[in-house]
């Protein structure tokens, strides 16, 4: 990479990763502190967890269209300052309706399609999956930090200081877009990065990139859902203080690295890599009833967690290999085959407020 | 409200479930091109 290349990549992988952060944060706590809301009741606590991705889901591709037409720096910051308003609503807010405006408000700012397209335009080629790379271990590394960071603000200063500080990271983002990605070098249309007319309807339609999309919608939905009950396992059946969750959280996601790694490898080795999603399948169910039948005995709940996260991890690292096999002709490049998946992670973000 | 219905277990257990719908379509995915290329270069030089 050269310098513009490393600069941008830097930038647009922390401005990617504040924002998630300030995502995640709420995750590990939401449950626990929602509750002390006015009208808080637990099918709205899991509407205010998933009124974000609705809103996502539904803006994500026309905020992708509108960066390709507007420039992606000015969608960008466009995004980031919506988000912070929902951060400021949900931080304001005394009630649990109050907080799923601000987290619906939140969503509006969706901007992963246009931080991926302007990694896409200010990369070569031969650099971009090393770009694509740095900004996938920003997400994991803002999803480590929040599950520490989240239970100890919370804790410290209460749900309202948490979202001022999702609202500070997303301006701080803001920031870093003029300080540190280098201006220009955007690309008008570039058929590989850019939406073609009709392109959408293809990808819809194409049963691989659809049983992708709808594992990690389910995956999703699994890890929001989870979120919601884990807190309240956690402090109500095992005695952990909210302030100390993450002691639970962090080894078993940095210990589900090595059950990712192995996976992959023996899938990659053996070329069997598509049928190890499958199994990353009976992995999760595998988890989910451990989870069911043993969440009041700590190691067999570990046990569950742990599995749960190799399955999550392994889906998320393997589809980008998996995606470059599918016709490039169908896909019209990155936009459109990233875009159905952010949307996906929206829908499913969604869909726990049932749970 | 699956949670508020049927507690924690309610949640686990639908969250087994939304998996096997996930193992059904995942067994569906075709071999990825590049492994058929690897396949037929293995083949070739065979």
């Amino acid at each position: 990479m050269n310098t513009a290349e490393r600069r941008a990549t830097a930038g647009l992988s922390l401005i990617f990763g504040l924002r998630m952060l300030g995502l995640f944060l709420i995750l590990p706590v939401f449950a626990l502190y929602g509750g002390e809301l006015d009208g808080a009741t637990p099918a709205l606590i899991g509407l205010a967890i998933g009124a974000y991705g609705l809103t996502q889901a539904l803006l994500q591709i026309p905020f992708g269209m509108l960066s390709d037409r507007l420039g992606r720096r000015p969608v960008i910051v466009f995004g980031l300052l919506i988000f912070a308003l929902g951060s400021g609503v949900a931080a304001e807010a005394q009630s649990i309706q109050g907080v799923i405006v601000g987290r619906a408000l939140q969503g509006c700012g969706a901007i992963a399609a246009a931080v991926m397209a302007l990694a896409a335009d200010l990369t070569r080629d031969e650099q971009r999956t090393k770009a694509m790379a740095l900004i996938g271990i920003s997400v994991g590394a803002a999803f480590l930090v929040a599950l520490v960071a989240g239970p100890a603000i919370a804790a410290m200063a209460g749900l309202s200081a948490l979202f001022w500080a999702t609202a500070a990271l997303a301006l701080l983002a803001v920031g870093l877009l003029y300080l540190v990605v280098p201006a220009g070098g955007e690309t008008a249309f570039r058929p590989e990065v850019n939406a073609r007319a009709g392109g959408l309807p293809v990808v819809l339609r194409h049963p691989d990139l659809l049983r992708l999309d709808f594992g990690v919608l389910v995956l999703h939905l699994i890890l929001t859902a989870s979120f919601v009950v884990l807190p309240v396992v956690l402090e109500g059946k095992l005695g952990i203080d909210r302030a100390d969750h993450w002691m639970v959280y962090v080894p078993v996601l940095v210990l589900s690295v090595g059950g990712m790694a192995a996976l992959i490898s023996i899938g990659e080795r053996r070329r069997i890599l598509h049928r190890m999603l499958a199994g990353v399948a009976v992995i999760v169910i595998a988890a989910d009833l451990l989870l069911f039948a043993f969440n009041d005995w700590l190691p067999l709940m570990l046990a569950g967690l742990w599995l749960f996260f190799v399955g999550f991890n392994t889906l998320e690292a393997s589809l980008p290999r998996y995606s470059p096999a599918l016709p490039r002709t169908a896909c019209a490049g990155p936009h459109w085959v990233f875009m159905p998946r952010h949307s996906f992670w929206g829908l499913s973000s969604v869909v726990p407020w049932a749970g | 409200m699956i949670y508020g219905a049927f507690g924690v277990e309610g949640v686990f257990i639908f969250c087994a479930l939304a998996a096997g719908l996930w193992l059904v379509s995942a067994l569906g995915l075709s071999t990825p091109a590049s492994y058929l290329k690897a396949e037929e270069t293995a083949a070739e030089t065979a």
